[in-house]
């Protein structure tokens, strides 16, 4: 039997909060403040053909654009490009943006603003199955108590106009 | 919980109408000078300023998509 040795070369709880103040880029002031130039920011970058190539690709590979344009204001934000407020405003600018990149390489896109499928028959009828058999495991390991009511006593008003006995 | 709130912003961005090519036509009457001292000075479109920013430069970018689209199912067509 083998035994692990505990490993110590990890870091602290609480480390990462240890940097001084405005030590992190989201600490200080964004280099963008505005809409108008977080997205003529976004647009242009996203219109260069070494990010427009990698776009391309990560679409193709099924990833809804909801996600991505989430995850390129979020970096925006690490960053320190914009405010988390004002990524959160481009973003749907940002989905527009891919869109048309994917429409003129002519790829096909999930937008990800489609209703999440249902449960087929047959996966549902066995997660129902599979509750019940559990529900009936449980009631026979742990028989339900029944909490007796507890009787109050009346406590006597001791407000100072209270009325006397 | 949401953890990704782009969705419900499209959804929501796509329901207002269109506001890029809205123009200010000076107004008329006897009270427009007031009327327009009144608008100056009131701060509810100066808070309201990055949305409208945000939703012009998504119904811009729409504009041009479906432009390019129209404009390739007419080649396509021709």
């Amino acid at each position: 039997m083998e035994v692990t040795e505990p490993t110590f070369n990890r870091p602290i709880p609480g480390e990462g909060l240890t940097h001084e103040l405005g030590a992190r880029p989201w600490q200080n002031p964004p280099q963008f403040s505005t809409v108008d130039e977080t997205v003529s920011y976004y647009v242009a970058r996203i219109g260069q053909d070494e990010f427009a190539k990698g776009l391309i690709n990560v679409i193709e590979m099924g990833v809804p654009l909801t996600v991505l344009a989430n995850t390129i204001q979020l970096a925006g934000v690490m960053e320190g490009k914009h405010s988390v407020d004002v990524g959160i405003l481009v973003m749907p600018a940002l989905i527009e943006a891919m869109s048309l990149i994917a429409d003129s390489a002519g790829v096909e896109y999930d937008t990800g603003m489609k209703e999440e499928s249902m449960l087929p028959n047959q996966l549902a009828q066995r997660v129902a199955a599979d509750m019940s058999v559990q529900g009936e495991t449980s009631a026979m390991e742990e028989p339900v108590q029944e909490e007796m009511p507890v009787m109050q006593e009346p406590q006597p008003e001791g407000g100072l106009m209270s009325r006397r006995a | 919980m949401i953890t990704n709130p782009a969705k419900n912003l499209m959804r929501s961005f796509s329901r207002i109408p269109d506001i890029t090519n809205q123009k200010q036509t000076p107004e008329r009457g006897l009270l427009s000078p007031m009327r327009s001292m009144m608008r100056n000075g009131n701060n509810s479109m100066k808070e309201a300023q990055p949305l409208v920013d945000a939703v012009k430069a998504y119904q811009q970018i729409r504009k041009d998509r479906l432009e390019i689209i129209d404009m390739r199912k007419r080649n396509g067509s021709n």
